[in-house]
């Protein structure tokens, strides 16, 4: 077997890392180039206007980058459980769904003066069954941080929503892209509240297209943080 | 003895608490640049936003990153130095409780790890690594440690006449299982050697070396490099999302062992860097 430096040595090309399966047991690597080739394609950022038409979909592809305008909610985890516990009951829920996009992030207290605190997203896998839930409900998308399990980019895909990855840790760089913050349900929850944000030029990366396409399909198969769905968990 | 007044450690540690919300070393940015340069779309972008976060945050008004993290210090006090009115622990508490007064930032703290009710939010019990060193300085540096670093770092115990390449495949296992999820571009710490209790200090001791720094041994320089390629040879990129950066650095640090069990620490930390130093003198 070739120790990891010498495959270094001998991968020439980016495209080159699709055809290297070190172990079997391993997870692929992952590879941008897999739905991208950067060369070709025009990859400047397209501005995105929330709720979005349908029509746009067709030129968004996992890979690429968007600047959000307009109105999202964003949530934390106990927000989402309260949420989803309303929709399964079939109680009505505390803010409109239909065409909505989800954010999912717990600010930092709002220093004096700022709009919001440190804003980054959080890790989505703990949000998957919460993700799943909204978005059979009407949501078209959905932002957080990191790769996705196989039921989101299913539901994802039945919907014809987008699954968006934000810079995660670029907590100050997103709070000065949120204009306004106001919380619109469950005040009782302190930070993790749902507020309604309206955003300008809020970047993030198309993770999950409209077609299913996902930048992060070799991890899976890993099933790490999908613990914290169960219980009530802060990170 | 000479003596360091309590509430001047108070001061320091509240300083240095608040300079770790708002600054990204700066080494660490220096290596962002350049791997900026390196790197195409999307990762590209991506790390050109984590550079403009840490231009954003070092204004002091928002942090770099939501997630604050756990204060970790390190702590080196000169021999000849004693400390007036209070416990060391007690003045870096003291500091941090102070500094949640004029900044307020949200750290969640469980006093009871097996209670999520309980709940602390406007103190962090201290975490300190005291050495005594000679001279009559104190020295305190704070790092700040993420939910995520913690989740992605592993330990673990070698036999006697493992290979290196073991020790490579280890430090690579850390960082694929981790995945996207420990925020890279990462800077990965190695403790090796030591006793189980130790070596993750010892790894965590390695994060504070600047990027670019590479070990005083040889040998060791070269097993940082050949880890570092190893783990960039992963591909998985800025956040996950492909590309040659997947660390910035490997840096190990060693102690002595038993030749018979050989500890092995990888202690992971997400590109938000965050590490203050300040040295305090009995004469101010």
């Amino acid at each position: 077997m070739a120790s990891p430096s010498q495959q270094a040595e001998t991968e020439g090309t980016r495209n080159d890392t699709l055809e290297t399966p070190t172990e079997d047991q391993l997870p692929a690597i992952p590879s941008a180039t897999a739905h991208v080739n950067a060369k070709t394609e025009d990859m400047t950022p397209l501005r995105l206007e929330l709720p979005f038409q349908d029509h746009v979909l067709a030129g968004l592809r996992a890979g690429h980058w968007v600047w959000l305008e307009g109105t999202m909610y964003s949530m934390g985890h106990l927000a989402g459980q309260r949420l989803v516990s309303e929709i399964k009951q079939g109680l009505p829920t505390a803010i409109p769904l239909e065409q909505q996009s989800i954010y999912f992030s717990t600010p930092s207290p709002a220093p004096f003066g700022k709009v919001i605190g440190s804003f980054d997203p959080e890790i989505s896998a703990p949000f998957n069954r919460v993700a799943i839930h909204l978005l059979a409900a009407g949501v078209r998308c959905v932002v957080g941080y990191g790769p996705r399990n196989h039921d989101v980019i299913e539901a994802i895909k039945r919907g014809h929503g987008l699954y968006l990855h934000a810079p995660g840790g670029a907590g100050a760089l997103l709070a000065r892209c949120v204009l306004q913050s106001e919380i619109v349900a469950y005040p009782d929850l302190g930070l993790e509240a749902i507020r309604r944000i309206k955003v300008s030029l809020f970047p993030a990366l198309i993770a999950v297209d409209a077609f299913g396409r996902d930048i992060f399909h070799a991890y899976h198969t890993s099933q790490k943080h999908q613990r914290a769905s169960t219980g009530e968990i802060i990170l | 003895m000479r003596a360091v007044p309590f509430d001047a450690v108070v001061e320091a540690a509240k300083e240095l608490f608040l300079e770790t919300h708002f600054h990204l070393r700066e080494d660490i940015r220096l290596a962002l640049e350049r791997a900026w340069e390196r790197e195409e779309e999307p990762a590209r972008t991506y790390i050109g936003l984590l550079l403009e976060n840490a231009i954003l945050a070092s204004k002091g008004e928002v942090p770099l990153c939501r997630d604050t993290g756990v204060p970790i210090w390190f702590v080196e006090m000169g021999s000849e130095l004693g400390m007036e009115d209070g416990l060391l622990p007690q003045a870096v508490e003291e500091g941090v409780k102070q500094a949640f007064l004029q900044y307020p930032s949200f750290s969640p703290i469980l006093q009871d790890p097996l209670d999520v009710k309980s709940l602390i939010t406007d103190r962090i019990p201290a975490s300190v690594h005291l050495r005594i060193v000679e001279g009559s300085e104190l020295r305190m540096i704070c790092m700040r440690a993420s939910a995520l670093s913690e989740l992605s770092s592993r330990l673990g115990v070698l036999e006697a006449g493992f290979a290196e390449r073991e020790l490579v495949e280890f430090v690579r296992q850390a960082v694929l299982q981790a995945g996207p999820w420990c925020n890279p571009p990462v800077l990965v710490g190695v403790g090796i050697g030591a006793s189980l209790d130790d070596v993750a200090r010892l790894a965590r001791g390695g994060l504070l070396r600047p990027v670019g720094k590479p070990h005083t041994r040889l040998e060791y320089a070269r097993l940082e490099q050949e880890m570092l390629n190893a783990v960039n040879a992963l591909k998985m990129g800025p956040g996950g999302v492909g590309g040659e950066t997947t660390a910035l650095a490997v840096h190990i640090e060693t102690a002595p062992c038993h030749r018979a069990a050989i500890p092995v620490a990888v202690c992971i930390l997400g590109h938000s860097v965050r590490v203050a130093e300040v040295i305090l003198t009995p004469d101010g």
